[in-house]
């Protein structure tokens, strides 16, 4: 697995952050809310994007309520519907505090989800068969029609 | 709206007896005269091989000129394709057609661009919302396959709301386009009524799409309806031979084809709508006994779905009423063999389907017309051989005029030099006649100044026979040769066409092309020397062999395309009054080309965080990850980590960058590492 290279807990936050789209002006609250939820130093980056995962992800889940989505994509959903509808120029850390988005950016988010494809709905094709006329056959075919005759 | 023509089986059978009985009897009548044009001294043997050799060929020909003859006059008299209903240009559509894009390997943007214009021009006509657009890839180049995605996140957010526009890839790409078109039916086949099959360079307008959905509706017992694609936007010179040749000869062709084809025509494999539940109940193709060339999954796919589909009792119909659907050919000589290639082999395959039971017998003839459309190059080839070799044998053992003792008269060797003369101007008469047809039509509906004016299209007529004599002898060795490497069981495998207009490399064109100019050569020298009397005879092919290389590479060029278009050659309607289609692709490839795509595939999706986010979404609709070994994943993963540490070149092997592209959470963990 790639190691990340951890120079303190709260380089991942901020990296986690920016990777949302948030600037370096709005990182320090976020960093510093984390640190006090988390409670701890870290000892490995992947305990604590966990943490930062989970907190995400219960927003991730208010805005989509009814996704069936896994959490990983659930999450990369979210992910994706943030940076496109610019949600962290309509955020601050108090999403994280109150684990709700403001006002119209859920909807807006929702809005612009889409489908990469749609549902499933299987149904089997009916398997042909492309079958060559073998010589032996013809002639029986034929011995048996001359009998007939 | 165009007028219902009653047409009934009789009148259907009638039809086909005019076409193929006038194919026989100029085929006899010519073959008669040829026997009597041998050259009276040849053995038995010879004689027969001629006469074999010599009718194959010119039945060939007198199938394509018969056809395109009544074609002509379908086209001069305006009659429709009979026995379709036609409907209004407003009727609502009570169904739901899917728009399918497969994509192997093609440029994105150039794929995406032609979407979002046919998604243009289908809104235009306020019926979009029946239609969604399904891109079905089975890109397996991981750079392509990001690049993909990227596209596909940007052209979703300039399409109407109105259209759907999917995306999924396969991983395993079994049984190639007609695998994926499969695999589209068996996941989401049942939502749709109708598919509307596309290349990855087609382009169907808006109201094509809704006419041909609007047509299928109205005719409950259609499988397929094929719209004739017309090929257009290439810039070289031998496209637009190509190009033009296809717009002023095309439609007599397709016209003639739909004369005697009627309900039971071919499907071509794209710019086509199918009915998927026709599709499903008789479709799923099976695998040939066999190894590859002639075995394994079915290559030309579109010619057996057509049959199978027509065996299942469906109709099938090539209509040239449908305009507005275009397709691009290849840029180049070489790039036109190469997709020959393929074609070639997917042809020879159907020796095997084209005895197969329970096929109706006009599918059987599509067949035989595919497989001779290949067929007929070795054989040519084999008809000059025998003409030279009988020629040069003369040469070497002199005839003998005194084949029995004790007679006083001289046996000569017949030679029939008008009779042979009469009938070399008859098979050119037949080849060339109805490109004039062609031309005709267009001088008739005042039309001239959309191909260059009566000037430039009486001239662009006359170059594209000299190209088309010029190139028919090395087209013949190409496919010659392409007939012989499948007997000889060596498989085309499956690669990307070109589609962008790139000269032809010297270099290329020698490798392709020197065997063309040494046989040219060497022809052209024993003919000299051995049998002189053939040298006028044989100079038509031996100069476009000896000139081969020049042809291919000046040909290829653009600059001289664009030059031939300066001087009003080879001019086809959609330069001069430019479809808005076209228009609208333009616009959206110029916004779509906006986007950088370099550094795709791993790096940027460790990079951007939007398209992780995107790429990691859409990973299960894109199936299970293909199987690669725990070693090249632990490789992939010490040169991520290079890369992140210490900025180092990635450099990852197309195994190794595809596992990692598999690999969410090595990819979401990479890119919070390269933000910190």
């Amino acid at each position: 697995m790639v190691t990340l290279k951890i120079q303190s807990g709260d380089d991942i936050i901020r990296a986690y952050f920016s990777n949302l789209g948030f600037s370096e002006k709005q990182l320090p609250a976020l960093t510093r809310l984390i640190d006090e939820r988390f409670g701890k130093v870290p000892t490995d980056g992947d305990e604590l994007v966990a943490f930062i995962d989970a907190q995400v992800l219960r927003l991730a889940k208010s805005v989509f309520p009814h996704s069936v989505l896994p959490d990983e994509q659930l999450l990369a959903q979210f992910r994706l519907m943030f940076l496109l509808c610019n949600g962290a120029q309509k955020c601050t850390d108090e999403v994280l505090k109150n684990h709700r988005l403001p006002e119209g950016l859920g909807e807006q988010m929702r809005r612009a989800s889409f489908e990469t494809a749609p549902g499933y709905c299987f149904s089997d094709m009916v398997p042909q068969k492309i079958e060559s006329p073998k010589p032996a056959n013809f002639f029986l075919h034929l011995f048996h029609r001359a009998k007939k005759d | 709206m165009q007028k219902f023509v009653p047409i009934s089986p009789k009148q259907v059978r009638r039809r086909r007896v005019v076409v193929f009985g006038l194919m026989i009897l100029s085929t006899l009548v010519a073959t008669l005269k040829w026997m009597t044009v041998i050259p009276s001294d040849s053995s038995i043997f010879t004689q027969l091989l001629m006469v074999i050799l010599f009718m194959l060929t010119f039945a060939w020909i007198a199938l394509f000129f018969w056809s395109s003859i009544l074609g002509f006059f379908e086209l001069w008299r305006k009659r429709n394709v009979p026995g379709i209903h036609w409907v209004d240009d407003d009727t609502k559509l009570s169904t739901r057609t899917a728009i399918l894009m497969p994509v192997y390997n093609e440029s994105p943007t150039n794929v995406f661009a032609n979407l979002l214009a046919m998604a243009e021009d289908l809104k235009k006509t306020g019926q979009e919302k029946a239609f969604d657009i399904f891109v079905l890839s089975d890109t397996t180049n991981p750079k392509v396959w990001v690049e993909e995605e990227k596209i596909w996140l940007e052209a979703r957010q300039l399409m109407s709301p109105n259209i759907n526009l999917y995306y999924r890839r396969r991983a395993k790409n079994i049984a190639r386009k007609s695998g994926n078109i499969e695999d589209f039916c068996n996941k989401w086949g049942a939502k749709y009524d109708f598919m509307i099959v596309l290349d990855a360079d087609s382009l169907l307008s808006g109201k094509t799409m809704l006419t041909m959905a609007q047509l299928m509706e109205d005719n409950p017992e259609t499988g397929i309806i094929q719209a004739p694609p017309m090929c257009i936007n290439r810039n070289s010179l031998f496209a637009r031979i190509q190009q033009f040749a296809g717009k002023v000869y095309g439609p007599i062709v397709s016209a003639g084809l739909a004369y005697w084809q009627v309900g039971d025509s071919n499907y071509w494999g794209h710019n086509a709508i199918i009915r998927v539940k026709a599709f499903m109940e008789c479709c799923k193709l099976p695998v040939l006994s066999g190894r590859a060339p002639f075995g394994g999954h079915i290559l030309s796919h579109d010619f057996v779905e057509a049959a199978l589909i027509r065996r299942g009792g469906w109709s099938a119909w090539l209509l040239p009423e449908l305009k507005g659907s275009f397709e691009e050919c290849p840029p180049t000589m070489i790039d036109f063999a190469i997709r020959d290639r393929r074609w070639c082999q997917g042809n020879m395959q159907h020796i095997k389907v084209l005895i197969s039971k329970g096929l109706h017998p006009v599918s059987r003839v599509h067949f035989t017309i595919g497989i001779m459309s290949y067929l007929s190059s070795p054989i040519w080839l084999c008809f000059l051989l025998v003409g030279l070799m009988t020629a040069l044998g003369r040469e070497i053992f002199p005839p003998t005029y005194f084949p029995q003792s004790y007679t006083l008269f001289p046996e000569w060797p017949i030679f029939d030099k008008i009779g042979t003369i009469a009938l070399f101007i008859l098979s050119m008469f037949m080849l060339i006649f109805p490109k004039f047809l062609g031309l005709i039509i267009y001088l008739k509906e005042n039309k001239a100044n959309e191909i260059g004016g009566i000037c430039g299209a009486i001239k662009s007529v006359l170059a594209e026979i000299i190209f088309s004599a010029l190139s028919a002898p090395i087209m013949m060795m190409f496919q010659s040769k392409f007939v012989f490497d499948i007997f000889a069981g060596i498989d085309a495998g499956w690669n990307t066409q070109n589609r962008e207009d790139s000269g032809t490399p010297f270099k290329q064109a020698f490798e392709r092309h020197f065997w063309h100019t040494l046989l040219g050569i060497a022809t052209t020298i024993i003919v000299w020397n051995y049998a002189h009397a053939l040298f006028w005879w044989m100079l038509p092919i031996t100069v476009g062999l000896m000139l081969s290389i020049p042809i291919s590479m000046f040909s290829s060029r653009e600059s001289n395309g664009i030059a031939a278009r300066k001087h009003k050659f080879f001019i086809i309607p959609e330069e001069v009054n430019i479809p808005e289609i076209l228009k609208e692709a333009k616009a959206y490839l110029a916004i779509l080309q906006k986007i950088s795509l370099d550094n795709c595939g791993v790096e940027a999706i460790v990079t951007e965080p939007r398209l992780n986010a995107l790429h990691i979404l859409m990973l299960p609709i894109n199936g299970p990850a293909p199987e690669f070994s725990a070693k090249t994943l632990e490789m992939a993963q010490i040169k991520l980590e290079n890369f992140i540490n210490h900025m180092l070149k990635m450099e990852l092997t197309k195994e190794e960058e595809i596992a990692l592209l598999y690999s969410p959470q090595i990819l979401r963990k990479a890119c919070l590492a390269l933000a910190i």
